[in-house]
């Protein structure tokens, strides 16, 4: 947790203060709903993939007639939805990272008497996250592409 | 005899999707969680084909590709790559590292069969 009290600047320290108080709450609060969202989307898929084994081991032990093929192509679809907890989760753990190097900047500020402005500038550019758009692109579940090479 | 396929990732639903979708093509499918326990598992065993993440904990896909390159018994082996990271420079990457192709997830069922009948019949 982050205390502006322990910082001695001349400058703006209220202002200090709040920006500290409010960078907190927020990161906090941004912290505990991807928790949930990644225990939401843990629990959704956990669900899906019993109904989805279910329904496979059920198709797997028929012979299917013509109106049945609607359901392999459903299941074919169902395969590629259910790839959605591997992509929500990476996209979550890239946010909470994001918000880890926000509290290291964060933190940094405190020091600031303690600080050059060299060393400041060191630690912020060490916490730049270097990949701007994170591991995953994807906005919907439609198949990906294919390269061989 | 059914071809074996070594799935490499760190989420349980993919490697689930991915068991699903190859047994049902008429592979053998086994499995590891990152980098390190599938080059465990394929020293252990000689697999026809690998298929691997790229972002996972202890060893990364590519490295896992290099290391398995590394080895007398897998420089023939086709790897495919699956994974959510789909820039030029990581095809790139990946294909400087000795994989023989890049899949960018989610993976469609046809679609993947369909590319490790072409690599490995």
């Amino acid at each position: 947790m982050v205390n502006a009290e322990q910082t001695d600047l001349n400058i703006a320290q209220p202002v200090l203060a709040r920006f500290l108080e409010i960078h907190d709450t927020q990161a906090s609060n941004a912290r505990s709903e991807l928790d949930r969202l990644r225990s939401l989307i843990d629990d959704a898929a956990e669900r899906l993939m019993a109904s989805f084994n279910e329904i496979g081991e059920i198709s797997a032990r028929q012979v299917m007639p013509s109106p049945m093929q609607d359901m392999e192509q459903a299941v074919g679809e169902a395969v590629s939805a259910l790839q959605f907890q591997d992509m929500a989760n990476q996209l979550v753990g890239h946010a909470v990272r994001r918000i880890e190097l926000l509290e290291r900047i964060a933190a940094s500020l405190t020091r600031l008497p303690d600080l050059s402005e060299d060393d400041l500038a060191n630690e912020i550019a060490g916490s730049v996250c270097t990949r701007p758009n994170g591991p995953v692109e994807q906005a919907c579940m439609s198949g990906g592409s294919v390269d061989l090479f | 005899m059914a071809k074996t396929i070594l799935a490499v990732d760190d989420s349980a639903s993919i490697r689930r999707m991915v068991q699903f979708t190859l047994k049902g093509a008429g592979y053998e499918v086994i499995e590891a969680a990152d980098g390190q326990e599938g080059l465990e598992r394929a020293q252990a065993m000689q697999v026809n084909l690998v298929l691997t993440d790229q972002n996972m904990p202890n060893m990364d896909g590519l490295t896992l590709i290099r290391s398995l390159r590394a080895m007398d018994s897998y420089k023939a082996v086709p790897i495919l790559v699956l994974t959510t990271e789909s820039s030029a420079e990581m095809k790139q990457a990946g294909r400087t590292a000795g994989a023989t192709g890049w899949l960018v997830k989610p993976f469609a069922p046809k679609g993947l069969v369909d590319v490790v009948k072409k690599v490995i019949g």
